[in-house]
């Protein structure tokens, strides 16, 4: 999909489970926790657990999960996440290492380090006693700096670069000082490369044999072919992963993603949302769903007719049938976006609840109002390749139509949007995604409509009265906090139809119900692999 | 037979030599790649979205791209003319080891190909070609046809349809090292062998159908044939090394054809080679990778063509003279 055009800092990670348990999403100070709740494996122990009982006897604690992926697209060919140039490597790091903290779609939680105390401008994080690396070496402070300053040589970790000091308390403590008042932003980076652990000693031969600090160490590797990993022994929550390894196969993406899983080439692999319908009649071919914050959104071209007329962006928002979208193109598995957050978020502003449903009468009103009462016409710009954007342009096409937009359909190399789209002007608005809020609200709208917003720059999307919204809430990861910022500020982007939300994307994967046993939970959003609580099974 | 050997190596040295300016348009052909390959691989090295124009130009200045279009070229030719491809600007390596890697993997799809075509290819037209008009020759033609109109892609699809995922004889992608396992190395390269080779199978068992007709109505046959040579003898000391001279040429030009085939069948069957690599430097914009991946290509291409004609030359003693 539209990979290259990822925000590192849009990517919180997640090492298993949809979501943290409501528990853990208020407080901003952890008790310590024990390897029990290993992220989401605390979903696997609430959830899964009778069936993992039910099936303990079946687990063949050497299996191997053939994992298919595609490594060419995906993977930046070396096992330094320093030196990555493809956020997407992430579904591979984050089996190698942990990061100090675990995402999932509402809170973080608990991985190197077992908890943190944070003000806006500093954040103090309490490391795992006894963790090590897999060549022996304790993780420490020590290391956590380490690992920070040598991550933060990468141009694509922007977020290391509001820590202004690090400082080693004592072995199991460090804090980081903060060049602004951005603690949330930095503590959802921790969940991410960012926030990966790497052994100092080992960094000059990280690139190629790696020390593990995750659940994996790297057993063999082969260019664009398959990446072999397998159970890391000394890994201190272990007993959450059932695996004996994971050899990450490389599928390239198309029809053959459906034949590899059938054959049992590959035992699991995300699917795309065309695939669905072809993978669901597979028989003996299992499907995980998990609800995701990405979202698919048209942004608009606001420095320019006809987007510069607020009341045009209004006639937008009226103009599009978002369930339509959502069967037609997600077999119904997404989540209509009639605002930027999900209700099942903070985020979420239940007075704009589902105003913005399919009104074309009312779009066509709007715009008549804005002094087109024979409509407008514009071009939306697609990046090519997709059959997912390609099929959303289509149905959008037809939707606006009958409001009076006249919409024609541009396809862009998804790595020319930067330079044809935004730098080159060209297209009057742009069919992109959102990749995953996880806990920070604040993230999308601040990498797009402030001051410093991708969108804004670029696009003239700028929206002053977002900003001190968004600076407030990026001060914290708290719901609490963030929750009725967000509220605003997504109530805010509706009203003056700074973009038009569409459909919150589902993250899918299928695997194979005869070699793979446990309780198979989707990841939250793209790029990203769920490995605990799943096993294969004997025989 | 001195002279012979001489007026082939000359006939090899004036190859070379032609060669020499062929190159030379070749390399800034390829390198003319950066004028009309839109997109920044600086902006986006630089971060992507979050890159400050300080570090744009950081990053432009290091990859000369700041410089003029000679200045560039000559950075490019010299590293070339040292064995440096460059650098992946996205893949952690060099050029020539990301090729190096991946460049025997094509070769042994593309040669396993190549073999395929002429070992049915060759047989069926010259059993064509003895027996025009007889149902054996239109079984030939009418394969051939099938073969030639049929997509290697297509082809390759229904392969996994039928081989894989119905009758789960073989796999339906992957590649295993031949030094981990000569054997499933074999097996995980039959299908892509098949793909490409029945399409080049039937190209050239057309043309040797038809030079095979075409030889065996020349008077010379005849002669042989009234001179009570048998018929084996007839077809296999006379017949064949004539019929099978334009068959060399196709068939060169047949390798240069399943080289660019691969790229795409490399895809579908998940295969490490150049073709993979190369369309993932395309949609990146990784130009030195596509650089370096065209030029390796290029110059297989001038070397297949180096070896057709002096093939061709050791049939055919009148080209060496032209």
């Amino acid at each position: 999909m539209l990979e290259r055009h990822r925000d590192a800092i849009q990517e919180p990670g997640e090492r298993a489970g949809g979501g943290a348990p409501a528990a853990w999403r208020s407080p901003r100070t952890w008790l310590a926790v024990g390897t029990a709740v290993l992220s989401g494996s605390a979903l696997m122990v609430s959830g899964a657990s009778s069936a993992a009982a039910a099936t303990g006897n079946n687990v063949n604690p050497q299996g191997i999960l053939k994992y298919g992926v595609d490594l060419n697209d995906t993977f930046s060919n070396t096992f330094d996440p320093g030196a990555s140039t493809d956020d997407c490597s992430y579904q591979v790091y984050s089996s190698l290492f942990d990061s100090l903290l675990s995402a999932g779609n509402t809170a973080v939680s608990p991985l190197l380090a077992t908890s943190y105390t944070d003000t806006p401008s500093s954040i103090t994080f309490h490391l795992r006693p006894g963790a090590t690396f897999s060549n022996g070496d304790p993780v420490t402070a020590a290391t956590v700096e380490a690992s920070i300053d040598h991550i933060k040589t990468s141009p694509f970790r922007f977020s290391l670069t509001y820590i202004q000091s690090i400082q080693q308390v004592n072995p199991t403590t460090i804090t980081f000082t903060l060049n602004k008042p951005v603690a949330g932003d930095v503590l959802l980076a921790m969940t991410y490369i960012d926030g990966m652990q790497l052994d100092p000693a080992a960094l000059p031969t990280g690139s190629t044999v790696p020390a593990s600090s995750g659940p994996f160490t790297l057993a063999s590797y082969q260019q664009g072919s398959s990446i072999l990993v397998k159970a890391n022994p000394t890994y201190w929550g272990k007993s959450a992963y059932k695996l004996g390894g994971v050899d990450f196969v490389q599928v390239s993406p198309g029809p053959q993603e459906v034949s590899a899983l059938e054959t049992g080439a590959v035992d699991m692999l995300p699917i795309q949302p065309e695939d669905y319908a072809a993978v669901k009649a597979l028989p003996n071919v299992g499907i995980a769903t998990t609800k995701s914050e990405d979202y698919l959104v048209m942004q608009t071209r606001q420095s320019g007719a006809p987007f510069n007329d607020a009341k045009v962006r209004a006639a937008m928002e009226y103009a599009v049938d978002r369930p339509g979208i959502n069967n037609a193109v997600f077999s119904g598995l997404g989540q209509p976006a009639y605002q930027p957050f999900p209700s099942w978020t903070a985020g979420y502003n239940k007075t704009v609840g589902t105003k913005y449903t399919y009104k074309p009468a009312k779009a066509k009103a709007l715009l008549a109002a804005a002094g087109h009462p024979h409509g407008v016409s514009f071009t939306l710009v697609i990046p090519s390749g997709s059959a997912t954007f390609s099929r959303t342009a289509q149905i959008l096409q037809a939707e606006l139509a009958p409001a009076g937009f006249k919409m024609s359909i541009q396809q862009v190399s998804p790595t020319d949007l930067f330079t044809d789209v935004y730098e080159h002007g060209q297209g009057d608005a742009v069919l992109t995604e959102e990749l995953t809020n996880g806990p920070d609200l604040a993230n999308n709208f601040e990498g797009e409509y402030t001051g410093i917003g991708f969108a804004g720059r670029e696009l003239g999307d700028t929206n002053a009265t977002l900003t001190p919204l968004i600076d407030q809430a990026l001060a914290s990861l708290s719901a609490s906090v963030q929750g009725p910022l967000m509220q605003k500020a997504g109530a805010i982007a509706m009203a003056t139809g700074t973009e038009v939300p569409l459909i919150f994307e589902p993250s899918v994967v299928a695997y194979n119900k005869s070699r793979v046993g446990g309780t198979v939970v989707a990841p939250i959003g793209e790029c990203r692999s769920n490995l605990a609580g799943i096993y294969i099974k004997k025989g | 037979m001195g002279s012979s050997g001489g007026s082939l190596a000359t006939f090899i040295g004036r190859r070379l030599l032609i060669m020499i300016p062929l190159l030379i348009l070749i390399s800034l052909a390829v390198f003319s790649l950066v004028l009309i390959i839109p997109g920044d691989p600086a902006r986006t090295l630089a971060g992507g979205n979050r890159a400050t124009p300080a570090a744009i130009a950081h990053i432009r200045a290091l990859l000369h791209l700041n410089e003029s279009f000679f200045a560039q070229y000559w950075h490019w030719l010299s590293g070339v003319l040292h064995g440096q491809l460059g650098y992946s600007l996205f893949k952690n390596q060099s050029v020539a080891s990301g090729i190096s890697q991946r460049l025997p993997i094509t070769v042994s799809v593309a040669a396993g190909g190549m073999i395929l075509s002429i070992l049915i290819g060759i047989p069926a037209g010259i059993v064509a070609g003895l027996r025009p008009r007889s149902w054996t020759d239109r079984v030939v033609s009418v394969g051939s046809s099938l073969g030639v109109a049929i997509p290697d892609f297509w082809l390759a699809m229904l392969l996994v349809v039928v081989l894989s995922v119905n009758f789960h004889l073989l796999a339906p992608l992957g590649y295993v090292q031949f030094s981990t396992s000569p054997y499933q190395w074999f097996i995980h390269l039959i299908m892509p062998w098949l793909a490409l080779g029945i399409g080049g199978a039937a190209t050239i068992a057309r043309q040797t159908r038809g030079s095979m007709i075409d030889t065996l109505s020349q008077d010379y046959i005849r002669t042989a044939e009234a001179k009570g040579l048998s018929r084996a003898r007839v077809i296999g000391k006379h017949a064949g090394k004539n019929a099978l001279s334009p068959v060399v040429t196709l068939a060169g030009i047949q390798f240069g054809y399943l080289l660019g085939g691969t790229f795409i069948i490399e895809q579908i069957f998940s295969l490490p080679g150049l073709g993979t690599y190369m369309l993932q430097a395309i949609s990146l914009k990784d130009l030195p990778v596509i650089q370096g991946v065209v030029l390796v290509t290029a110059l297989m291409f001038v070397l297949i063509n180096l070896i057709v004609d002096v093939v061709y030359g050791l049939l055919n003693p009148k080209i060496r003279l032209g």
